[in-house]
């Protein structure tokens, strides 16, 4: 039951979140709240991980994993750029799919009837509520 | 999406071996450097309004909080089922912040949407 109480406490920050983000990016460049937002957060989650026992051990294939979120995120904002919000981000949250198929792939991740139903109201719903 | 994808992906692969908040953390790291460089590339104006501070940091604390919750949730849990619960759940959240407080209008599409949401929520975790 413990990582349904992670996620749901994750649902509830990312959600108010995306909500600031939207009202803010009116304004301001994606990036440049970017930025902000990565000032802040790295030094906090690097609290994070010493609070919690854990080590800061720099690794620079790690950093590549940054490399990547910013890349994602920097193409998403384009796409809002280029297209709209209404098609762009719905298209985003279908990377649900891309790493639910790789968990069933790659890690062999369980794949049963409730969980291809729960896939698919869960692709219903982003074109739904688009 | 497909970058966006896999990254969840690895950041579960990599969770056996490193700490998420560790990951998280690394993540951020080389996001600030991609993210200063691209800045200065680009010459974008930096200074914005007090109140666009505010709610950037405010931003960063929730996003950087809410992702260190959803890496120590895709450790414990299938990926497959931790990231579309996660992207279900901000969207129906979105959307009930949007007709609470932006008193946006409630079709008969963002119902179904809703409804669907919750379907979506209750089979991935039965």
């Amino acid at each position: 039951m413990i990582w349904q109480i992670y996620l749901v406490l994750a649902v509830l920050f990312m959600g108010f979140n995306s909500f600031i983000v939207k009202k803010l990016v009116k304004k301001v460049k994606p990036n440049v709240v970017m930025l902000y937002q990565f000032m802040l957060a790295t030094p906090l989650v690097a609290s994070y991980n010493l609070l919690t026992g854990g080590e800061l051990i720099f690794n620079p294939l790690l950093l590549l994993l940054g490399f990547g979120y910013f890349c994602s995120l920097t193409l998403f904002y384009v796409s809002l750029v280029k297209g709209s919000l209404t098609r762009a981000g719905p298209i985003w949250t279908l990377n649900l799919l891309i790493s639910a198929i790789l968990g069933f792939i790659i890690l062999h991740e369980p794949l049963n009837l409730n969980i291809a139903l729960g896939l698919l109201f869960g692709v219903v719903s982003v074109y739904l509520l688009r | 999406m497909f970058l966006q994808g896999i990254l969840v992906f690895i950041v579960k692969l990599l969770s056996s071996s490193f700490n998420p908040l560790l990951l998280l953390f690394m993540q951020y790291a080389g996001g600030l450097i991609g993210v200063i460089i691209y800045v200065l590339v680009k010459k974008f104006k930096l200074t914005i309004s007090k109140h666009e501070l505010f709610l950037a940091l405010l931003s960063g604390f929730l996003v950087s909080t809410g992702l260190s919750f959803y890496y120590i949730a895709i450790r414990m849990a299938p990926v497959s089922l931790v990231s579309p619960l996660q992207s279900v759940g901000i969207m129906l959240m979105q959307g009930i912040l949007g007709f609470t407080i932006l008193k946006e209008k409630v079709t008969l599409k963002t119902i179904l949407g809703f409804i669907s949401a919750i379907l979506c929520i209750i089979f991935l975790t039965i």
